[in-house]
Order: C-alpha cells, then sequence, then structure tokens
C-alpha cells in the first residue's frame, strides 16, 4: 500500500493561487499552504466574469452565491453583448429555445432564418431582451419556460474575491534556498497580472465584447467602475505543454499563457483542480495520473485555443475543422472536453455571424406551418417572461436590502 | 439556399438491422415526403443472433413509442439485469458485469475506492456484493425500477432484454409497414452504378425488377451486397486482436424458470452463450478454428446444452473487423453488413441502434456532403475500437493457460487506449470512461475486478474520511442493498404477472 498525499504546497501572489489553496483545502480535507513571492496581490480582469458553471464549482467548494453576491463591486451578469463589423449581437448564458421532435433548436431556428426569419437566434432567450432592457431576474423555477431556463453569471472584482480567499489563510513568503516540503507543488504563478479600469459606465446585466481587428475588446461592469480587458493572440511560443511532471503540477496562466476568453479564465482553473482532485496521486506520483491528467489538460487546452482564435483571426486548424462543417450544416462534432461543448461552439459561431448554409434536415420532423406555430409562440412566451424581469436597478436595490448593505447602490 | 432532400431510401436486407433501420425511420419521417422500400427474400435466413441487448435498447424501443409489455409478448422476451461470465479469469471462477452501480459515490469520489480501502486492510467482503443487479441475478429477481424511490436503488434499475432476434424483426416489420414502408418481396441479383459520380444507382431483383433510390442502406448481412459487392470498399480484419472466427448457434428447449441474465463460459477454443427466453434457451459456441475442429466445436456445444436441442447447430463464419467505410458514397451499411464483432458483450443490437441514431444526426440530402459521411464514419470507427478494445480486456487478463487458445489470448495485443485504462486502474483504481464511448465506469470496473485485475492502491482522499467512518459507511450501504434485493419478486413471477407471452406461441418460432 502507498503512501496517501498529506500535504499540497502551491506557488503563487495572485487569484489563480489563492483560489486553488481554498478549493483544495475545502475539497480535499489535506494539508494545504500557499508559499507567495510578492504581498501584492498579482490580479487581473481575465478572473473577473464568472460564468454559471463556475458559480456552481465554487458552491461546491463551499462559497455560495450569496457570500459573491456580497462582495464589493458585485454584479449580476447574463451574458456578453458583442460588436463585430458593426453589428451587435447576444450570448446569453445558458441555452436559447427548446429542441423539439429530436432536433437540435438551432437547427430550426436556422430552418425559419432560411425561409425569411429575421428574430436572431439568442432572442429565444429571456436573457436576450432582458440584456437589451436593462433588466435583470434569477434563474428560478417561476421563468422557467418548459425545459428551457436562462442562467445569470456573476462578475466580481478581483481584488475582493482575493480578499474573500485569502481571509485567515496566510501565505509563506518565497525566498532563495527555501526548500518547500510538499508531496505535490503546484504552481500557480500567474504571468500576465493587470488590471485596466475605465470609466464608470451605465451598469448592465452584461459585459461588451468588441471584436476589432486581431484584438478582443472586453469591458467588465462592476459596481462603481469597469473593467477592461484586451485579449490579443498568444506569441508564437506560447505551446500547450504537459503541466505535471513528477511531483510539480503547473495550473491555470502558469500552465498556459495563452489567450482566454473572459468567464474561461476561472472556469478552467476550478476545470484543472477538480481534474486534480478526480486524479489525486498518492505521495510516489504515479505517472499513470501524471500522464491521463495531461492527456485530458491537453486535449482541453486545445479545444480552448481553437474557440479563442474565432475572435482573434488567427489561424487554427481546428477552429477552422469546426466551423467548416458547422456552416455546412449546423453540425458540431461530438467532442471530448468539458470546458468546451458542442454547444458552446454553437452560440460562439451564431454570435460571431457564421450561419450554416444548410440545417438538419430532421428538422422537417415539424412541418412548415408547426414549426411557425411553436417559433412564435416560444418567442412570445420567452417575451412575456423576460417583460416582468425587474429593472436591473431595481434587482440590485433589492440585493442589497437582502444582503443588509444599503450605502451601496447602483 | 436549395436544400435537396432525399425522396427515396431502398434497405436492403430485412433481419434485425433492416428492420430496426425501417421502423425508426418510418417513425422519425412519418410527416415527411419520403419513400421507404425494403428488399428481402424470405428464401434467405436472417443469423438471428444477438438475441441479448444491453439497456440502451429501451431509447430504441421508447423512441418507437413501443408498449413494452405488449413487445415483450410479441418477442418471447425475458429481462437482463447483466452478463455472468463462467471460467473467464480460472476455471470454477465466475462474475456478473452487472448493468448497474457498485454501492453509492461520497464526497465526490467513486464508490469502489472506498472498498478498496477497506479491502486492503483487510476487509472480505467483495465488490460484487454492493450491487443490487449482481444480487438480483444471482437469486432469480427482476423488478422495474421504481418510480418515486430516487433515494433507493430500487428506484434505479438499469436492465435490457434477452429476446427472439426473429421475433423481434417480425414485430417491427409490422410496425413499419402499418407507417408506410414497402416491404418488396425479392433477391437482389445485380447492382447498377451511376457513370459519373460511381454511386449506386438501383438494384435488379432476380425477377428482373428494378429498384432505383436516392440513399441505399446495406442490411444485407455479412455479404455486405451494396458496401462490398457492389462499391467495393474493403474490410479492416481484426483478428489479431481477437481471434475467434466461427460460431455455431442452436436453440435448445426451456427446462426451468429464466435467469435474468445472460451466460458466457468460457471454453477451451472460445466461449458458449446461454441466452434464457420465455419459450426457449438461445444457445451458441463463439471458437477459434485455429486452435478447435467445427466438429469438436458442436460436440462441445451441444453436451453442455440445459435442455434438448431444437435443431441442428448452423454455422456462422465471420472476421472480426469493420468495412473500411461503413457509409460510403449514398450507401450506409448497417449491422452485419458494416462490421462483426463477437457477441461477448451484446452489442451486436446495439450497433445497429447507434448506427441508425447517428444516420439521423447526420441525415445527407442528395448532395451527399463529404464532412458528413467523414464523420460518420469517424465516429461509428470510434465506437467499435471501444467495444473491441473492452472485449479484448475480457481474453487478455485471463489467468487460464490450460489450452493454446487461452496462452494466445493472455498475449493478445493491446492498443494504447486499453494499455491506458488498465495502466490507471492497476495503479490507484482510477476508472475513465470516453465521453461517447458505450461501457460505462461500472462496466469497466466490472470485467476489471471480474478478471482479477487488483490496484495497488485507491484514491488517497478515501483515507481522510478514517477508518471506522469507511467501514460503517460500506455495512450500511450493504444492508440497504440487501434489503432492496428482499424487496424483488423473482423474474418468472414478474413476467407472469406482468408480460407473459401467450400459450400458444411457446411452441412456434423455433
Amino acid at each position: 500500500m502507498t503512501r496517501p498525499i498529506r500535504r499540497i504546497a502551491i506557488l503563487g501572489s495572485g487569484l489563480e493561487a489563492v483560489l486553488a489553496e481554498f478549493v483544495l483545502a475545502q475539497r480535499t480535507g489535506l494539508e494545504v499552504a500557499r508559499y507567495s513571492e510578492s504581498n501584492t496581490p498579482a490580479l487581473s480582469a481575465a478572473h473577473s466574469v464568472l460564468t454559471p458553471q463556475a458559480l456552481q464549482q465554487l458552491e461546491h467548494a463551499g462559497l455560495s452565491l450569496r457570500d459573491l453576491l456580497g462582495l464589493p463591486g458585485s454584479l449580476p451578469t447574463l451574458g456578453a453583448r458583442l460588436s463585430k463589423e458593426g453589428q451587435t449581437r447576444c450570448r446569453p448564458f445558458g441555452p436559447c429555445g427548446l429542441d423539439w421532435a429530436g432536433t437540435g433548436f438551432h437547427h430550426h431556428w436556422l430552418r425559419a432564418r432560411h425561409g425569411g426569419l429575421a428574430v436572431p437566434y439568442a432572442a429565444f432567450s429571456p436573457a436576450y431582451r432582458a440584456m437589451q432592457e436593462n433588466r435583470f431576474a434569477p434563474p428560478d423555477r417561476r421563468n422557467r419556460i418548459g425545459a428551457l431556463q436562462h442562467e445569470s453569471g456573476l462578475h466580481v472584482h478581483p481584488a475582493a474575491l482575493f480578499d474573500r480567499l485569502a481571509q485567515a489563510r496566510q501565505a509563506h513568503p518565497i525566498h532563495p534556498g527555501l526548500d518547500v516540503d510538499a508531496d505535490l507543488i503546484i504552481d500557480a504563478r500567474e504571468v500576465t497580472p493587470g488590471l485596466e479600469r475605465a470609466e464608470t459606465g451605465i451598469v448592465q446585466p452584461c459585459s461588451e465584447w468588441t471584436c476589432e481587428v486581431g484584438e478582443l475588446h472586453v469591458s467588465i461592469p462592476l459596481r462603481g467602475e469597469t473593467l477592461e480587458q484586451r485579449i490579443a493572440p498568444a506569441s508564437p511560443t506560447t505551446a500547450i505543454l504537459p503541466p505535471w511532471t513528477g511531483n510539480r503540477v503547473s495550473i491555470g496562466q502558469a500552465a498556459h499563457a495563452g489567450p482566454c476568453l473572459p468567464g474561461l479564465a476561472v472556469e478552467r482553473l476550478l476545470f484543472e483542480l477538480d481534474l486534480l482532485i478526480e486524479l489525486m496521486p498518492d505521495a510516489a506520483c504515479d505517472p499513470a495520473e501524471t500522464l491521463e491528467y495531461n492527456r485530458i489538460w491537453i486535449e482541453e487546452m486545445k479545444e480552448v485555443d481553437a474557440l479563442v482564435s474565432l475572435y482573434l483571426d488567427v489561424e487554427n486548424p481546428r477552429a477552422s475543422e469546426r466551423l467548416q462543417m458547422f456552416q455546412h450544416r449546423g453540425y458540431v462534432r461530438s467532442l471530448d472536453t468539458s470546458l468546451v461543448t458542442e454547444s458552446d461552439w454553437i452560440s460562439h459561431a451564431l454570435a460571431l455571424g457564421h450561419i450554416p448554409r444548410h440545417h438538419d434536415p430532421l428538422s422537417h420532423r415539424l412541418d412548415d406551418s408547426r414549426l411557425k406555430l411553436e417559433l412564435g409562440q416560444l418567442l412570445q412566451k420567452v417575451n412575456t417572461v423576460s417583460g416582468e424581469f425587474p429593472p436591473f436597478a431595481v434587482y440590485l436595490e433589492a440585493i442589497d436590502k437582502a444582503l443588509g448593505r444599503a450605502e451601496e447602490t447602483a | 439556399m436549395t436544400v435537396k432532400p432525399i425522396r427515396s431510401v431502398t434497405i436492403v436486407g430485412g433481419g434485425t438491422a433492416g428492420w430496426m433501420t425501417a421502423a425508426a425511420m418510418s417513425k422519425i419521417f412519418a410527416d415527411h415526403d419520403l419513400k421507404i422500400a425494403l428488399i428481402e427474400s424470405e428464401q434467405i435466413g436472417t443469423v438471428g443472433v444477438g438475441e441479448a441487448t444491453i439497456p440502451q435498447i429501451l431509447l430504441f424501443n421508447r423512441m418507437l413509442g413501443i408498449d413494452e409489455n405488449a413487445f415483450i409478448k410479441a418477442t418471447q422476451a425475458t429481462f437482463k439485469l447483466g452478463i455472468e461470465f463462467e471460467g473467464w479469469r480460472r476455471q470454477g471462477h465466475s462474475y456478473l458485469h452487472p448493468f448497474g452501480s457498485y454501492g453509492s459515490d461520497m464526497d465526490g469520489v467513486m464508490f469502489h475506492h472506498f472498498w478498496l480501502n477497506a479491502r486492503q486492510r483487510g476487509y472480505e467482503v467483495e465488490l460484487p456484493e454492493f450491487c443490487l443487479q449482481v444480487l438480483a441475478a444471482r437469486e432469480g429477481r427482476f423488478l422495474r425500477p421504481v418510480p418515486n424511490a430516487k433515494n433507493s436503488p430500487l428506484g434505479h434499475i438499469a436492465y435490457a432484454f434477452q429476446f427472439d432476434a426473429g421475433l423481434y424483426a417480425k414485430y417491427l416489420r409490422d410496425y413499419a409497414e402499418a407507417r408506410g414502408v414497402e416491404r418488396i418481396e425479392g433477391r437482389v441479383e445485380h447492382t447498377s452504378l451511376h457513370p459519373e459520380n460511381g454511386h449506386l444507382a438501383s438494384v435488379s431483383l432476380q425477377d428482373g425488377r428494378e429498384y432505383s433510390a436516392d440513399f441505399f442502406i446495406d442490411c444485407s448481412g455479412f455479404r455486405g451486397l451494396l458496401i462490398e459487392q457492389a462499391l467495393e470498399t474493403g474490410y479492416e480484419d481484426w483478428s489479431d486482436w481477437l481471434p475467434c472466427n466461427r460460431a455455431l448457434a442452436v436453440p435448445s428447449e426451456r427446462v426451468r424458470a429464466p435467469d435474468p441474465f445472460t451466460r458466457s463460459t468460457a471454453r477451451p477454443a472460445g466461449w458458449q452463450w446461454h441466452i434464457p427466453l420465455q419459450h426457449r434457451t438461445g444457445n451458441g459456441h463463439v471458437y477459434c478454428s485455429d486452435h478447435m475442429r467445427d466438429d469438436e466445436a458442436a460436440a462441445i456445444l451441444l453436451d453442455n446444452l440445459e435442455g434438448r436441442a431444437l435443431r441442428d447447430p448452423i454455422q456462422l463464419r465471420f472476421v472480426t473487423g469493420h468495412r473500411r467505410k461503413f457509409w460510403n458514397r449514398n450507401v450506409l451499411a448497417i449491422g452485419l453488413a458494416a462490421g462483426f464483432m463477437e457477441p461477448l458483450e451484446s452489442t451486436s443490437i446495439h450497433l445497429i441502434q447507434s448506427g441508425i441514431a447517428r444516420l439521423m444526426t447526420l441525415f445527407p440530402d442528395r448532395s451527399f456532403n463529404p464532412a458528413d459521411i467523414e464523420e460518420y464514419n469517424r465516429l461509428t470507427l470510434q465506437e467499435y475500437e471501444y467495444v473491441r478494445d473492452f472485449l479484448v480486456l475480457h481474453y487478455r487478463q485471463t489467468e487460464r493457460d490450460d489450452s493454446e487458445f487461452w496462452r494466445r489470448c493472455r498475449n493478445l495485443p493491446m492498443t494504447d487506449h486499453l494499455a491506458r485504462k488498465l495502466e490507471l486502474y492497476r495503479t490507484n483504481g482510477r476508472v475513465y470512461r470516453e465521453k461517447d464511448e458505450l461501457f460505462n465506469e461500472t462496466s469497466w470496473l466490472a470485467v476489471m475486478d471480474g478478471q482479477g485485475v487488483v490496484p495497488e492502491g485507491h484514491h488517497p482522499l478515501v483515507a481522510s474520511l478514517g477508518e471506522m467512518e469507511v467501514d460503517a459507511r460500506l455495512e450500511q450501504i450493504l444492508s440497504v442493498i440487501r434489503a432492496s434485493a428482499d424487496h424483488m419478486p423473482r423474474h418468472e413471477e414478474f413476467i407472469a404477472q406482468h408480460c407473459a407471452a401467450e400459450p400458444d406461441l411457446l411452441s412456434e418460432n423455433v
């Protein structure tokens, strides 16, 4: 029988390191120590968007939505508004429309669009109109339409999240000659910290993404300020290399410094921690688990890079293949990855204006008049539901009241 | 934007594959302007192997809207909770690959890690004791999942069927014909190709009738009348991995209440199946002709029947493998025309079902987009490879060395995928399922444990729970599983109460 891991050391002074420390300590019950090279936290706007999936995982680790809502600056969000070549489209979190007759909704929408429908795909989520009209309601069964439930995320200030996670957790200083005593060493040193602030704009429940030439510019509204992020292509030397060797594993930016979409940075880190817990080795750090971690991780990063390349106009064979098949008939091949799924490709591609030429012929199991009727009825229900969402400012006031926080208002 | 929809589909070959395809298409394209025809000949028998299924068959039947009890009555079906492997690890040893899971996962860690932790401290209870399906199968019990029992193992009973494949095809034929599928009696004699694009243009029958279609589905069995004989697609031989190449099949009299599981018994040069139905028992012997003569194989089969043989055994010769393309131009092969793997894990009917599902996802129009075809072929090959690796596991992990065949099996080549799975399990008991992989973690665990693969460690987080806590939880789970099994009625009683076949059918369909 081999000896289990007893002590984990995390290297890093940023949000990724403190988040790793928090999650691993909460979920494994092992002794987790963090070693920091600086007293000033390395913060990045990349960590200010928490997607619905990230919120769920944080909840699982013991950090509730209520906790996060109570952080200074936190602002609920329904997704992103994306501008490209003079056109603006929405990409709400969660599903759009309902699958009918065993066929994905986007195929039915495509068919109707080819027949002249002018309503955008995203309009079949209640979040779409709410984003347009600056309204908000959290998902719950009262605003559920059959199987269609919109989702919400959260914008947080990285400094506030850092402080919350680092509470009562003292980092050890790193100094030359330090011999870190641990069975497993996790390198979470961020390489591109930086917080850029902009003038406060309208407080709205979505981020703004603007595609510029070879670059993505993102504005993330918080309460009281807006954070800016510029996402540019990686340098050609940024390769995807196995992050785990021996008893040392890199996570987050320390593992792969390539560009990451807002929301994906935290989701990716949580995924890495989840995988690490699932494949937690014994103190001998057997190569079988290391190899499996590296294999899964590399596949995930390649898919993330491919998706990001859609926004940055960089050549990526994987993205080209996905896009080519999607543009032909709206189909995305079944993926083995969990960070980027088939539905992510569909929603991102449509939000960027890639409209497939054909739809799944099985959509015709609904005849034309039935399709028109179903789409019309669904749209009506979606609009009714989102019309009942309160104005965002009213919702925020209610939140403040519930949290006993009267002084901070939108 | 012009979509040129497929206007006509011709399925060549009846049998399970042909009629499953016809039934599914007749349902899915019910309101669609699509002409579906199926050509089959009563002169050509069907193979009818694959009487045992896996739980995914329920999804297919539900998609068709079939009433389960009516289907069971019509096909002389029994229920199936897993597959027993007798003598595979070593002579005298047996284990069950159940359709249900072991114990209950705790704190995000799979149950068997807790069991491994206890086991490595001397705990004596075997893993199968923590599976409701194993207990129920052993005691001949069955119950469908109990609604509103979400927190009980009784709320999650996964099951499949053992049925007469010939009757199933007949049942689906009635279904499909009632929904407009045209059945054409006749034997395909010739095929003709479009001179321009090489697509199949038409098939001609012995009596001279000619049928053209936009899209053809080849369900003609091993011969691959369209995919191979007409389009010369080629075949990938997997005999190096799975060397068995013959099967003998024979039905026998039912002599006792049917077991709610299929049995696979290892023989000196292969294995024998035992599939209990309501009216008879299906038997077969799969073997490798390099190591056993046909007459020896027949003698072993007939000497090991529980009841009297109802006819002479029929022989099937096969080469394990698959067509180089499952979909080539405007011809798609389904069932044995697409490929063959021995029915050790009851995958034959499932591979038909998943082929149909993939076709529905990638259903073409008349432009036959190469990307769609390539994707279908990629996904199908991946599924075949995963199934093959799972089958190889059964042979390769044997401890048997009592015959040349089993000594050969111990040295069968392994793919990287299988080697990785085994290494991960051996190290710390990790079991992973690739996305789209048919066999889940429980299946891999059941067979690896059953074949005697013992992990050196377990998930390290189990240790944080403390030994007493782990032991207490194991005991609690054990008692819940035991009580649940006691609650289940006898299999034959359940059938008698809900879905017994008509007595007059019992003498037919042999």
